[in-house]
């Protein structure tokens, strides 16, 4: 693998590119506290590492489906997933009523550059973000990067999904919470990539959609489909008589991300439900760490890392020697008092890249739509746990065959 | 404004010019409610922030001065700086801010709510008096280094959605502001907060409470009097991992990595389905 950190752009371009972000890609948090968070620099792939990210992704979105199902079929299996108790029975695949049709399925893995190749943490299979940032903050950097190329673009890879799938007839409802300005962001960049393929869309909350013999209306129309950006788990907290279920059994209106399956392997937990399943997922086994219940190991060792089995964007992840000691000991305390809710992964080492704001370790996410990879999504962290306050990155494809002099780091 | 037809952008980039080091925090999603050029917002010339301490004094300069000669009179940076945090209804806190331009302070409008919904008329109203003080930031209107006034609509949490309803509501985290560290590396050695009423937002108090263990002072002017010693009291749950369960409750992060308030409606209680 070969992956290297650009040159940065002058400060007036940077600037630009951040104004360009915020109004042409919906990039509405370009700040979290003393950071803004969009790199003025790219990261770079070779051809080849773009390829081979792509069969592992792939690799790896094929035997999750296939697990998922498996999981869906199997009581003891499934409740290694402590779920939430009003979606223990909704899950199964044995709950009345048939799940909702796919309208598309979407999900994006993180890859970790390792001194052992490429590692990734866990499944982005609900609610990834990053559409807009793989896209449109990457087509924004390629004009600083002569010979480079973009790798692809989630949203219009999901727009097109749909339309194969359902037409430009009907309208497609963008379910999010609506409070959230970042998640709205994700909803405008499908927006407008529907938008460019003639498909009408209308960003709403979930409780906004109405039900008719199992066909999702908004404001009286029949949908032709619902992209959901709105987490599966936090479903069960909407009031029972907006029917919120309907995601998850008895729909009839095609669904992307379908909340069942996806919360299946969303959940940190999916590896030990796979085991308990009897389930051998061999891309999974060779790219993802080594995954326990915490009461298996010896979490003070310092050779696992702590993660909440619902946990997200980093929240609550306690990383060994890099998580401060009190906010360690409080997650130790958690996992202990809820083992079944936490998961103990093995610490792996990342390779950390010099980058124009010095060392920082990557983080390249590859989406896959439908099956296929369709954009990477680059975040660089200032420790080796790439959370909320990560850089993000657009990521270009070297089309040159000879590595560039400058800022450029050989990982492997 | 002028003949430049004033759009979301170049809004934007008055309110958040490469030179000043607080344009970052400018939260850009109420510039994408601006609508048109509106004039400036009726009132403002009524508004006076006295509450506000002055960020420049003015320095003698007797040097050399003959008895018949004024001293030479220069108004340069106070030695004792303070950023604001203006905490007042909707369209109130940004007339407000517009308001202490005069005073010296460069606003950063902390909106994050858009103008969709029941209550979507705070942000359309917000939008508006930013779009018509749009042209009081022209490039000389404050020098680089003027402190900052953030900007809050005390009443982001107001409203409640029903079924249905489009939730406008939002709320700050500490990431929403410049750490005490960089208030400190420009000069700010306190913070005065402008407020309505005589409690503190509770999401607020975490902010202030941050600064006030970093060492910055904090003081606080209640229904525009003069600014007052205000010590915050450690919010329940500051920075702890109960806070971050509650906030699993009711309020939560986003899940795609930003930050924002999400309120679910109110749980299950009876209807079908």
């Amino acid at each position: 693998m070969v992956i290297t950190a650009g040159p940065s752009l002058a400060p007036e371009d940077a600037a630009r590119m951040r104004r360009r972000a915020i109004f042409e890609c919906h990039k509405y948090d370009p700040q979290s506290g003393d950071v803004s968070v969009l790199a003025p620099f790219a990261l770079r792939i070779d051809e080849a590492t773009r390829r081979d990210l792509t069969r592992r992704a792939e690799a790896l979105a094929r035997e999750m489906i296939t697990a998922e199902r498996a999981i869906a079929a199997d009581r003891r299996a499934r409740r290694e997933l402590a779920l939430p108790l009003p979606l223990r029975g909704l899950l199964s695949s044995r709950a009345p009523g048939a799940e909702p049709p796919t309208l598309a399925r979407y999900v994006r893995f993180d890859f970790h550059p390792t001194p052992d190749g490429w590692r990734i943490s866990e499944a982005n299979s609900d609610v990834p973000g990053g559409f807009g940032e793989a896209g449109g903050l990457a087509r924004l950097m390629l004009p600083h990067y002569p010979q480079h190329a973009v790798a692809g673009d989630p949203s219009d890879a999901l727009a097109r999904s749909i339309v194969d799938r359902i037409g430009a007839r009907r309208p497609v409802a963008l379910v999010y919470a609506t409070a959230f300005t970042d998640d709205r962001q994700v909803m405008l960049s499908i927006q407008d990539a529907l938008a460019a393929r003639g498909v009408e869309s209308v960003p709403c909350g979930p409780d906004a959609l109405t039900w008719t013999r199992g066909r999702a209306c908004l404001e009286g129309r029949e949908l032709g489909g619902v992209v959901r950006n709105y987490p599966a788990e936090w479903l069960p907290s909407l009031l029972w008589s907006t029917a919120w279920w309907r995601f998850y059994r008895g729909g009839r209106t095609p669904l992307a991300n379908p909340p069942g399956p996806a919360l299946i392997s969303q959940n940190k937990r999916f590896p030990i439900a796979c085991r308990r399943a009897g389930l051998d997922l061999p891309a999974w086994r060779e790219h993802l760490p080594e995954t326990r219940d915490p009461r298996e190991v010896d979490v003070h060792s310092g050779d696992w890392v702590l993660k909440p089995a619902l946990g997200r964007v980093g929240e609550d992840v306690g990383l060994p020697g890099v998580t401060p000691p009190r906010e360690w000991a409080s997650i130790v305390k958690s996992a202990a008092r809820s083992p079944e809710r936490w998961i103990a992964q093995r610490v792996f080492e990342t390779v950390a890249l010099e980058t124009p704001q010095g060392a920082m370790y990557p983080c390249v996410g590859v989406f896959v739509v439908d099956g296929r990879a369709a954009g990477l999504y680059g975040r660089l962290g200032r420790t080796p746990l790439v959370a909320g306050d990560a850089l993000e990155v657009a990521v270009l494809v070297d089309r040159a065959p000879v590595e560039r002099g400058g800022r450029v780091a050989r990982v492997v | 404004m002028s003949s430049e037809e004033l759009t979301p952008e170049s809004a934007y980039a008055r309110w958040a010019p490469e030179a000043s080091p607080w344009s970052p925090w400018v939260k850009p999603v109420i510039f994408t409610e601006l609508r048109g050029d509106p004039p400036l917002p009726a009132g403002l010339d009524r508004v006076e922030p006295t509450w506000a301490p002055d960020p420049m004094v003015e320095r003698l300069d007797d040097d050399d001065a003959g008895y018949r000669d004024a001293p030479t009179r220069e108004r340069v940076a106070a030695r004792e700086r303070f950023a604001l945090v203006v905490d007042l209804p909707g369209r109130a806190s940004a007339v407000e801010g517009l308001a202490l331009i005069a005073r010296g302070y460069r606003p950063i409008p902390l909106y994050n709510g858009v103008a969709k919904g029941r209550m979507g008329y705070r942000a359309t109203d917000i939008a508006e008096a930013l779009a018509g003080g749009t042209r009081l930031l022209g490039p000389k209107a404050l020098p680089d280094d003027a402190p900052p006034a953030f900007l809050l609509d005390r009443e982001r949490m107001n409203g409640r959605p029903m079924p249905g309803e489009f939730d406008a509501r939002w709320m700050v985290f500490r990431q929403d502001f410049p750490s005490a560290t960089k208030l400190r590396a420009h000069g700010v050695r306190g913070v005065v907060v402008r407020s309505p009423e005589g409690a503190l937002a509770e999401d607020l108090t975490h902010v202030l409470f941050d600064w006030h263990r970093a060492g910055l002072g904090i003081q606080a002017s209640f229904r525009g009097e003069p600014p007052t010693a205000f010590e915050p009291q450690r919010p329940p749950a500051y920075r702890s991992l109960i806070r971050r369960a509650q906030v699993l409750m009711g309020l939560r992060r986003s899940a795609g990595g930003g930050f924002g308030g999400l309120i679910p409606l109110p749980s299950s209680g009876g209807g079908g389905g």
